[in-house]
């Protein structure tokens, strides 16, 4: 389960969104099957949203475990038709997920990797 | 920072392309331009594309941006000429000239590249199949720069080499069946195709313990790093999981 600080405003229109950490979030309610997805308020705009927006899981029908099976067999080496064969989707499904991944891999890496060493040590090679 | 190309293909090679028929404009090669830092193993950037030198030329600005701008890095990479350019193009900065006394025009700003950038190249001669030579050239910097900012590294790696985004690259060929060698599992769809490739480089850097990174506890038992955790951007290995769920910035 994921912690409050780690979600942000998903809301383009909020002055606070995409900042991380602000306090103006809080968990409210439940929805998705078996109300599995929580919901986010933010008190700033008095936006709703669920936290799975803004992930590569966003909007997703498949069971969480179903979803992560084939973005797991993807990682190992799996071609999309053995995916979809072994884990039991059709073939557009293992491709639809894989560019929900691939693009949530691009704005994660462009967020969290601004890698600026501190130490000369750390620089080189 | 060890910089290379890691090459794929699309619905069919470039040989079999037709530089005149539009359905042909996104077929053929891939190269994956990639720049690793060494130490970490963290993979900073990646641009796929065609092997040219605008990827080149991105690929350098990419990694000068995520660097904060530092000059104190040692470039490496094989001899793809392209590198020299982009490395030269992405740092050079203007020096004014003092104004001489007396008329005329005041002196064109000097174009300088920072004392303390280097770039070395690794050349390597092969005979069936075997490395029986290697060439190493230092193309801006000196010996003695290279060898100060090798002996700050931290590990077993010592000499200008560019190994670590060769090994990279392999796993990364290993990982994704797309890029897999004489198979039939080849992408057939460019986009499908970059998104399995960030897919896979960009979760490896939290996802992917690598082995020669862990370290040894007080008590003997040994903790696994990613490269992330390597680099000082996360605390533990994060699960697929975790980093599918890591809410990223709307838009």
């Amino acid at each position: 389960m994921r912690l409050i600080e780690d979600f942000r405003c998903q809301n383009i229109e909020c002055p606070d969104h995409g900042i991380r950490g602000l306090g103006n979030l809080k968990f409210e309610g439940w929805s998705g099957h078996k109300k599995a997805i929580r919901m986010i308020r933010c008190r700033t705009c008095r936006g709703h949203f669920s936290g799975r927006t803004g992930t590569a899981l966003m909007g997703s029908k498949l069971p969480l475990d179903k979803t992560l099976a084939v973005l797991d067999h993807i990682r190992e080496g799996c071609g999309t038709l053995s995916t979809a064969r072994l884990v039991g989707v059709g073939k557009n499904t293992v491709t639809r997920y894989l560019r929900l991944a691939g693009e949530h891999g691009r704005k994660l890496h462009d967020e969290l990797v601004a890698f600026s060493p501190s130490e000369p040590s750390r620089a080189g090679g | 920072m060890q910089v290379d190309e890691d090459w794929s293909f699309v619905y069919k090679k470039e040989a079999r392309c037709d530089p005149e028929e539009p359905a042909d404009l996104h077929c053929g090669d891939d190269w994956d331009h990639t720049a690793v830092d060494s130490e970490s193993r963290l993979l900073l950037s990646l641009v796929p594309g065609k092997r040219t030198a605008e990827n080149c030329q991105k690929l350098v600005d990419e990694v000068q941006r995520r660097t904060g701008g530092r000059t104190d890095i040692l470039y490496t990479s094989d001899e793809h000429a392209p590198y020299k350019a982009a490395i030269e193009k992405a740092y050079t900065v203007e020096v004014p000239q003092a104004k001489r006394p007396g008329p005329g025009r005041p002196p064109k700003p000097k174009r300088l590249l920072p004392g303390d950038l280097c770039y070395a190249t690794v050349c390597k001669t092969r005979e069936k199949g075997r490395v029986v030579h290697v060439v190493r050239t230092v193309v801006f910097g000196t010996l003695a720069l290279v060898t100060g900012l090798l002996s700050r590294l931290q590990g077993n790696h010592r000499t200008i080499n560019t190994s670590f985004v060769e090994r990279r690259n392999g796993m990364d060929r290993g990982q994704n069946a797309r890029k897999t060698r004489k198979s039939y599992r080849f992408s057939k769809d460019w986009d499908i195709h970059n998104a399995a490739t960030y897919f896979i480089c960009y979760s490896y850097n939290f996802c992917w313990p690598v082995r020669t990174l862990r370290v040894q506890r007080d008590d003997g038992s040994w903790m696994q790093r990613t490269p992330a955790m390597a680099a000082g951007l996360a605390s533990h290995v994060w699960t697929l999981q975790e980093w599918l769920t890591y809410p990223a910035k709307p838009g």
